[in-house]
């Protein structure tokens, strides 16, 4: 088993009993604020409990987008990442801008759409525009199979904060347990409403713990000019601009995570959930800019993580936020108080996106598979379904995450060349009229199968096959060739 | 909006240092190679380039034609 965040058995704990106490306080927080959700329900339907009434006002679908968008990857993946690959891991700055530059392109519509049509989920819109089951059916698979990757991922960090943090006292298991119970808790008792409004208390403890960390980090090695001068001493390769190759791989990258991160069937879910056009509209304009506070910095964080922890092993270098939080705390015993609160953002982070996944899942299979299979329009027994399947899925998760196979990195780009293999029957159903189901249904099945060919090719033979062919990354020319056959194929074709 | 994915594809690919292969690679900006700073900056023009798009094209009280 891979460790993500470098647990070892017998360290220090990283909090101390103070701090054990706040991150327990801020659990039972959570439940709390789970409970005020479920008293603020308006009817026992899969609209009040899976878009939250579709009434989340600006700030906290501001700050919902914000802690679902940003994961424990972007806290911990991010910086390790960085740490491996200098500045070139800049690269995260576009391709997080850039989820809200795709936005653009297909929320305003399909924000219209859901509210006339009370659309739940992504397969709602692509059984309603192309009246077809087979393809919401790929579609809403697709999706979950991502979904739980992420849910997956998630909670493999969460054991390892929980083994850290408590210095051995709970076992990754133990800990994954432990917050799984908490998530559910509060997801099964309000629904989004309850995800959303910890999201804002997850999202402003992610700001703030990012700033702090980031602030801390540059204070210890005397500003940016004097950290500049020492990681120029132990990393000068970091300053040799990038070559065409790795140009290519950058817009390949920045395209392909963008794309596919757009289509976060949970971040979907949040556009249909916003209380007016004008509210969404508006926090994605602040949203757009939350990169430069969050991925810059914690960037930032891992490039610099050369100059006190040089030469650590691919495996060791996913702890490096931790190690140079840990470098702080040591040198300034007094502002103990840095450690607790961004260990705090490190939970929030990795809560969040957790408890937006697993209600997406429930979503999407109780809408998209079940519904159509049972016939149940009930709205109270299918919300009860969907509050099974969420308890099923995360038991299910749960026992995964103990064998989790792979770093967080590898397994997020998987998931997010499959998600982009939607965007086009997404975008080209919003934009093309005479479009038909046959074209996109093609167009998806040979772009997923494409992907799939180089992504797990690669993984079985990566010296015969590529995982980035002529440098493009192959959910990028699955995308491309799955544009293309619905093109083609749409202008021969017609319903 | 084809305009718009136009320009957003182009700023996207326009964030990779390209322009760092041709010309020196020693520059640097408060001991910061250039072409980071500049792969910043050039996101944050990007950044307000979405920010005012949105403002410029989603017009919040439009009605679409049935799709």
């Amino acid at each position: 088993m891979m460790p993500i965040i470098g647990a070892t058995a017998g360290e220090e704990p990283l909090l101390g009993t103070a701090g054990m106490w706040v991150i327990g306080f801020y659990l039972l927080a959570l439940i709390g604020i789970g409970l005020v959700g479920r008293m603020a329900r308006q009817e026992n339907s899969m609209s009040d409990f899976f878009l939250g009434g579709r009434n989340l006002g600006f700030i906290v679908l501001l700050l919902t987008l914000y802690a679902t968008q940003y994961s424990g990857n972007t806290l911990i993946g991010f910086a390790a990442k960085a740490y491996r690959s200098g500045f070139t891991f800049l690269v995260a700055l576009p391709f997080m801008m850039g989820i809200i530059g795709m936005y653009l392109i297909f929320a305003p519509r399909l924000q219209r759409l859901s509210r006339k049509y009370n659309f739940i989920t992504l397969g709602d819109y692509v059984q309603h525009r192309f009246n077809h089951r087979g393809l919401t059916t790929l579609i809403a698979v697709s999706g979950i199979i991502a979904l739980c990757n992420f849910l997956v991922t998630n909670l493999k960090a969460m054991g390892e904060m929980a083994f850290l943090v408590t210095g051995g006292l709970l076992s990754e298991g133990q800990g994954i347990v432990l917050l799984a119970i908490v998530i559910l808790i509060y997801e099964t008792l309000g629904g989004l409403r309850s995800v959303a409004w910890t999201d804002v208390l997850q999202g402003v403890l992610l700001v703030v713990g990012c700033t702090i960390i980031f602030v801390a980090t540059l204070v210890n090695l005397g500003g940016i000019s004097g950290a500049a001068e020492q990681l120029h001493e132990v990393r000068p390769d970091f300053w040799e601009a990038p070559g065409f190759k790795q140009c290519l791989g950058w817009v390949s990258t920045a395209m392909i995570v963008s794309i596919g991160l757009a289509l976060y069937p949970h971040a979907i879910q949040r556009i249909y959930a916003a209380r007016s056009p004008r509210t969404l509209k508006r926090s994605l304009q602040v949203m757009v800019f939350f990169p430069l506070i969050t991925t810059l910095l914690m960037v930032t964080i891992g490039v610099l993580g050369n100059i006190a922890y040089p030469g650590l092993s691919n495996d060791s270098s996913e702890g490096i936020t931790l190690l140079v939080l840990k470098d702080f705390a040591m040198t300034h015993p007094a502002a103990g108080w840095v450690t607790i609160v961004f260990v705090a953002a490190v939970f929030a982070a990795i809560m969040s996106t957790a408890d937006s996944a697993l209600l997406a899942i429930a979503s999407s299979a109780t809408q998209d598979l079940l519904r159509p299979l049972t016939n149940i329009d009930d709205q109270h027994r299918l919300t009860l379904l969907g509050k099974v399947i969420s308890t099923s899925v995360m038991a299910i998760a749960v026992i995964f995450a103990s064998n989790l196979p792979a770093s967080i990195w590898q397994l997020i780009q998987i998931k997010t060349e499959l998600l982009a293999q939607t965007a086009p029957a997404l975008l080209c159903g919003l934009y093309f009229r005479q479009l038909n189901a046959r074209a996109v249904l093609t167009g998806f099945l040979v772009g997923t199968a494409f992907t799939l060919f180089f992504l797990v090719g690669n993984y079985f033979a990566p010296d015969s096959i590529a995982h980035k062919p002529f440098g493009v990354h192959a959910g990028l020319w699955g995308v491309i060739l799955n544009f293309g056959l619905i093109w083609w194929i749409g202008r021969r074709t017609t319903d | 909006m084809r305009r718009y994915v136009i320009a957003h594809l182009r700023l996207l690919t326009l964030t990779a240092p390209w322009i760092f292969i041709l010309v020196g690679q020693d520059l640097t900006v408060a001991g910061l190679p250039l072409w980071a700073v500049y792969t910043i900056a050039a996101s944050t023009v990007y950044a307000a380039f979405v920010a005012y798009s949105i403002a410029k094209l989603w017009d919040s009280n439009a009605e679409d034609a049935e799709l």
